[in-house]
């Protein structure tokens, strides 16, 4: 096998579907109103994997370049998904891009991306996620919520994040009496 | 052969961190995680380069980029995992309507404010230091490398068409 990759080789397909899925996660994502970017992205990225493992299926025997595209196209994926989530939430990312349309003191800086806003975004996002519920209580945490908490405590303290793990850990506790 | 390597390779990666080196403080923090993995990949992407190049090994260019693969599927599940377990805002906002269901009470908001607050003095902070913004006259500005990261942002949220962030 020479490098770069030529003529048929598999690997040159894998650009051609990554693309293929990113076309079609673009149409979803500005057509479709329902749902959101990660399940769309399920929809099309899995759309695309299929259709790159049926053509290596048909065309090669399952060997290391059958292997590696798959893989390659996963890693591509996964990357891309982390990509969205990131400028979804992230919070440098939005007060980069805040800056990219105007120059701003830190006390516009307040106002454009002031805390409150921050919550109610927040807020309204774990909603659409299942993990809150809104009533006219105010909002409250879904099942859905409780056990993410607590997965995530539990992870916490398998990392060594000390301090989310301590405020997880007796919340979870809290939840069982 | 390169690619079951890979993965024995990863999983001994993981079980070193889960057994050890997760207990040391340098592991703890996010810089010290990332360079973890990145010098990881790295060493395996040395390692497979010159086997290939050297011949000693059966084994050809798809497998080595299968075998990067490997790992940076490895390396991008773990450090996405590792980030979210470390207590972001949403989780912070989830932690408290637990703790005090409505979310609607002045302490919780005075709590959530304070957090919001201090997130975005420490990442205009870790901006400044990654040198993508800078102090120009009273203002705040992008630097040209914060500009093509602001030109790369925008056109990831264009695609999957996102109205609301942060």
């Amino acid at each position: 096998m020479s490098f770069p990759p030529q003529g048929d080789s598999l690997l040159l397909w894998v650009p051609v579907y990554l693309i293929a899925a990113l076309a079609f996660h673009v149409l979803l994502c500005h057509l479709v109103r329902r749902g959101g970017a990660f399940a769309k992205f399920l929809l099309a990225g899995g759309t695309g994997g299929l259709g790159l493992a049926l053509h290596t299926f048909l065309r090669h025997q399952a060997d290391t370049e059958v292997a590696a595209g798959l893989l390659v196209y996963a890693l591509a994926c996964e990357f891309y998904i982390f990509l969205f989530s990131m400028v979804s939430s992230s919070i440098s990312v939005s007060l980069l891009l805040i800056l990219g349309r105007n120059h701003a003191t830190p006390q516009d800086l307040e106002m454009l991306y002031s805390s409150h806003g921050m919550i109610v975004r927040r807020m309204e996002k774990l909603v659409t996620s299942g993990l809150l519920s809104q009533s006219e209580g105010g909002y409250e945490i879904t099942e859905q919520g409780r056990r993410l908490v607590h997965v995530l405590g539990r992870l916490s303290t398998f990392f060594g994040h000390v301090n989310a793990g301590a405020g997880i850990a007796s919340q979870a506790r809290r939840t069982t009496l | 052969m390169i690619l079951a390597a890979a993965l024995i390779y990863v999983l001994g990666h993981f079980l070193l961190y889960a057994f050890w080196l997760r207990k040391l403080d340098v592991f703890q923090e996010e810089k010290g995680i990332f360079r973890l993995h990145l010098f990881s990949a790295v060493a395996l992407a040395l390692v497979a380069f010159a086997l290939v190049m050297s011949g000693s090994v059966e084994t050809d260019w798809p497998g080595v980029l299968g075998a990067l693969s490997v790992h940076g599927i490895y390396s991008v599940s773990f450090l996405e995992v590792w980030s979210l377990s470390q207590g972001g805002y949403s989780l912070s906002i989830l932690k408290r309507a637990a703790e005090a269901p409505g979310l609607c009470d002045s302490e919780s908001l005075a709590l959530l404010t304070a957090i919001g607050d201090e997130k975005r003095g420490n990442r205009l902070e870790a901006l400044r230091s990654l040198q993508l913004i800078e102090n120009r006259q009273q203002s705040i500005v992008l630097t040209p490398a914060g500009r093509l990261c602001c030109f790369v942002f925008r056109g990831v949220a264009w695609t999957a068409n996102l109205r609301s962030l942060g």
